[in-house]
């Protein structure tokens, strides 16, 4: 075969890059620009992600907030410290109860009170009351964000259950407004041990039942296992707390690390997994729910008798002073800095929310991913709106 | 706790020593470590307290402001403290506020592997506050500084995308500074400001004499 | 004088009973998906229309539906919205068109008769598609594509599951189908067994892809309601949406008459060793009788249908259609090798 001559070969050279060009101009398919939310069936509350998707495939995700910021800490600059337990309720609106324990934790340092033991007993009591029922809620709709309905209804039928357990101490369901400076309203009802005992049996059913019927579904597995993968590093570098962090491999509980309440004197397992994906940290909060499990059992057997306000002044003044207190909320860290100047009011309170940091990560993590996913790791991010806006 | 974290005096030591005359003031009330340094060597010190073998804070918690401000009716309660504590200045204990009028940028960070953690703080000038960012240390500053640069108008240089986080794009103010009054409270004052209920002590005095002719009324 | 008139009418009353089947069917299953949900889900479903346990849930529904507003998008295709709820709709009655209710009780009766069965099934893509084009919706846009995608993934599967019975059969009239399977004794003994035991995978496979074909969970892609909020169907309302959802089930109902009258025997096996021809009834019991036994039968499929539905969650867009081309189309085709095979030795 002759050797080409090279002026020819040039041609043709030529030619085929006109050909692909031409290709590529008749096979250019502009991007979509989809709006998922504000009003979307699976993003939690008006959540809204502006996405650019190729087909099937999400290309670039640019989340919006703001459409439920409500302007906590600046309400905060103009309410006195007890009114201000009312409003921290309202910001992860499904543990409402954990919300007020960093704050009033925080009071209290800066007043030099400590509660008495009975009353953190029961503080501990109800926080991890809260935080089952805001995993089985997790446990339940993440299934629903997959596209099984069933494990919802079962897991909201026992979250009843531990809801009711915390309207019998607290008279409310959500937004229980329980804690004061210096202790808790109230102490608890006759029978409230008897009951919790059996609630927390209902629980651990339906921990088991949901661990072999949804995670252990094939389907289930196919689709979260090594979606939405999280390196630890940029998980700590964007601030992300609770199971997501827990689910890349770094064994960090508030509640072990810096103790509050009586979680010194308590035994539990820090659940940890280094696989990184959605499936880890579902997985996470479905065994934590037994660690909660495990703790409430622990502090009804050692609840002592005793007072639950500690001597407080009557209207709560301040002294000056600086302080971040933080706690494990089901949803990740939650912390308070708070300052005052003295007097009835805070000069500022900011509020360190963990879905916020949970959710500033999305950017970088909704990149080239299917859209099926983008429903699993928002789902298995797990956040509250209420607590990304503030 | 973990016993490998360092206490928060030790904390304030160490960046003493890394930064020097860089750290401004340094602070471990109610056990806590906070240190404020020069706004020129913010980033290094974020960036020092992260790498440091000794500190290795490495999981960043949050990046908000405070605005410091001396009006006329915030400056009364301070004013005693600061006197009555002015023989224990020297002590690094006792909480204290900055002196003049300023915006104080705060970044908490926190070690997941020693447990410890610490507030930097950097005060800014009151009239044109700027400073560094901090995403190529913490990518997850990116959001707190954009809400920190609308509700507090803190400008950060470097920011590759200075947006609006909450407000709308069309929004003037900034909420969260100490002239921005909310205008629901401008309109009526807050209710539940009133129905606190009086100190025994500071209960008005009530008039023997005209409670006795009331009584006598009655009767 | 009265077969004069059942000649000339005879097209017309076949038109009537197909569509009062159709919806009866649909209304019936419908109401059996509320329930069997409900009770999948530690409910109790509608228990207060028509005073005993909700039975007139679904006649309340269609009337709120038949009020509501018949809104069409602004920017939609009008016409092709308009029409494609029709079109799925349709397709499902011409479905239900080739079942063979009873020994003489059937719309049509043809030689290729799984085949217009088969083929019919798939027209409604068509409707799906121009629901999901002419919304001016990227929801709807991006469910009617999965829908389509879906549709022709398993399609196929369908088909070759159905070829290993027709193998068996040595026909693709339904009727002989189904009086072959009351014929057929396993393993050459005397005891009669439906076509399920010797065409297990390819009832399997049936069975999978019918679920796919009727887009229910593990495979309802095209609605997923936390993803697409609801797929093709987003922008309808009223009674053009109630069409989507009376399609639904009487899609369901199709398929599951299919699978009774391919794998368990249709109208006519009932117990081993016992099949209707058996009893010599006179004709007009016969196809009465026929017709409840594979009623019964088509309950028993649509149970299974509902029991996959309430349990799985959803796959992935293209784990879906691994799971077609890399398993079910390869396994339908080793199915149908060893039929064959079996079919020329044996």
């Amino acid at each position: 075969m002759s050797p080409t001559p090279p002026v020819l070969a040039a041609q043709a050279r030529a030619s085929a890059h006109l050909a692909d060009a031409r290709m590529a101009i008749e096979l250019e398919t502009p991007e979509m620009t989809l709006n998922i939310g504000p009003q979307h069936p699976s993003t939690h509350g008006v959540f809204r992600i502006v996405a650019e998707v190729d087909g099937e495939k999400l290309l670039k995700a640019d989340p919006v907030l703001g459409y439920m910021h409500r302007g906590y800490e600046k309400l905060a600059e103009v309410r006195t410290y007890p009114q201000i337990t009312t409003l921290v309720n309202r910001i992860d609106w499904l543990s409402g109860y954990c919300n007020e324990i960093p704050f009033i934790l925080g009071v209290e340092r800066l007043m030099g009170i400590e509660a008495p033991p009975r009353a953190q007993y029961i503080r501990t009591i109800l926080s991890e009351l809260a935080r089952i029922s805001t995993f089985l809620v997790f446990l339940g709709s993440y299934g629903i964000e997959l596209g099984a309905l069933t494990p919802f209804f079962h897991t909201m039928r026992d979250r009843e259950k531990v809801l009711d357990l915390i309207e019998g101490v607290t008279g409310g369901r959500f937004h229980p407004n329980f804690n004061r400076v210096g202790g808790v309203k109230d102490d608890l009802p006759a029978g409230f041990i008897d009951a919790t005992r059996q609630v927390m049996n209902t629980v651990e059913d339906i921990c088991k039942d949901v661990e072999t019927l949804l995670f252990g579904n094939d389907i289930f597995q196919q689709r979260t296992t090594g979606v939405g993968l999280i390196p630890l590093e940029k998980g700590l570098a964007y601030g992300m707390s609770g199971a997501n962090i827990r689910a890349s491999g770094c064994a960090v509980d508030v509640r072990r690390d810096e103790p509050y309440l009586v979680y010194d004197d308590l035994e539990f397992d820090v659940v940890m997994d280094d696989r990184c994906d959605s499936y880890a940290r579902a997985w996470c909060r479905l065994q934590e729910t037994l660690q909660s499990v495990r703790i409430v059992r622990q502090c009804l057997d050692r609840l002592p008798a005793g007072k639950i306000m500690a001597k407080v002044p009557r209207i709560i003044q301040v002294p000056p002073g600086e302080v971040y207190t933080r706690a494990e909320n089901p949803l990740g860290e939650l912390g308070y800095h708070i300052i005052s100047r003295g007097g009835r009011i805070p000069y500022r309170v900011k509020v360190r929310t963990p879905s916020f940091s949970n959710v500033s990560v999305l950017p970088w993590l909704l990149k080239d991913v299917w859209m099926a996913d983008v429903i699993t790791i928002l789902g298995s991010l797990y956040f509250i709106l209420g607590d990304v806006d503030r | 706790m973990n016993p490998l974290g360092l206490a928060p005096e030790e904390i304030t030591r160490v960046l003493c020593r890394l930064l020097d005359e860089k750290v401004v003031a340094t602070s471990t009330a109610f056990a806590q470590a906070s240190v404020c340094v020069r706004p020129d060597a913010w980033v290094e010190a974020v960036r020092l307290v992260r790498d440091t073998e000794e500190l290795q804070c490495d999981f960043f918690s949050f990046l908000s402001a405070v605005e410091w401000s001396f009006a006329e009716s915030e400056a009364d309660a301070t004013k005693s403290r600061s006197e009555e504590s002015a023989d224990t200045e020297e002590m690094e204990s006792v909480y204290r506020e900055p002196e003049e009028a300023c915006f104080q940028v705060l970044c908490r960070l926190q070690s997941t592997t020693l447990g410890h953690g610490l507030t930097l703080k950097t005060s800014l000038e009151k009239d044109s506050p700027r400073i560094d960012s901090l995403i190529p240390v913490f990518g997850g500053a990116d959001w707190h500084e954009r809400e920190m640069m609308e509700m507090f108008g803190i400008e950060v240089i470097g920011h590759p995308n200075p947006a609006k986080l909450y407000l709308p794009d069309a929004f003037e103010g900034h909420p969260l500074r100490r002239d921005f009054k909310l205008a629901s409270r401008e309109v009526k004052p807050w209710p539940g400001d009133v129905d606190v209920e009086d100190m025994p002590e500071d209960a008005p005095v009530i008039d023997p004499s005209a409670q006795s002719t009331a009584k006598g009324g009655v009767s | 004088m009265w077969d004069a008139l059942q000649a000339a009418d005879w097209l017309a009353v076949k038109l009537i009973a197909l569509s009062f089947i159709v919806l009866t069917s649909a209304y019936v299953l419908g109401f059996g998906f509320l329930k069997i949900l409900a009770h999948m889900q530690h409910r109790v479903g509608p228990m207060e229309a028509g005073r005993y346990h909700g039975v007139a849930q679904l006649m309340a529904d269609a009337l709120k539906f038949m009020q509501k507003e018949d809104i069409v998008p602004a920017k939609a295709d009008r016409w092709v919205f308009l029409l494609a709820p029709g079109l799925v709709l349709g397709a499902t009655i011409l479905v239900t068109m080739t079942i063979p209710f009873g020994p003489a009780w059937d719309f049509v009766n043809l030689d290729v008769q799984v085949f217009v069965a088969l083929a019919v099934s798939s027209l409604g893509t068509v409707g799906v598609l121009m629901a999901g084009w002419s919304s001016a919706n990227k929801y709807s846009l991006m469910g009617g594509f999965r829908a389509v995608g879906q549709l022709l993934a398993y399609e196929l599967p369908l088909v070759l599951s159905v070829v290993g019975v027709v193998i068996m059969a040595g026909s693709m009239n339904l009727h002989d189908i189904v009086m072959a399977q009351s014929g057929f004794g396993l393993f050459g003994t005397g005891i009669t067994i439906p076509y399920f035991v010797p065409q297990a995978v390819a009832f399997g496979m049936f069975l999978i892809a019918a679920q796919a074909e009727m887009s229910q969970a593990p495979f309802d892609m095209p609605f997923a309601e936390s993803e697409l909020v609801a797929g093709y169907a987003t922008e309808y309302s009223g009674f053009r949406y109630l069409f989507f959802f009376l399609s639904e089930f009487a899609s369901n109902f199709a398929m599951a008459a299919l699978g009774s009258v391919l794998f368990l025997g249709g109208y006519s096996y009932v117990l081993p060793g016992v099949a209707l021809a058996d009893f010599n009834l006179p004709t007009f019991w016969e196809n009465f009788i026929g017709a409840g036994i594979l009623l019964g039968k088509i309950g028993l499929l649509y149970f299974l249908f509902m029991w996959a539905r309430s349990t799985y969650p959803r796959l992935r867009e293209d784990q879906l259609q691994k799971f077609a081309w890399k398993y079910l189309i390869p396994v339908g085709l080793v199915n149908i090798g060893v039929t064959g095979i079996l079919k020329v030795v044996a």
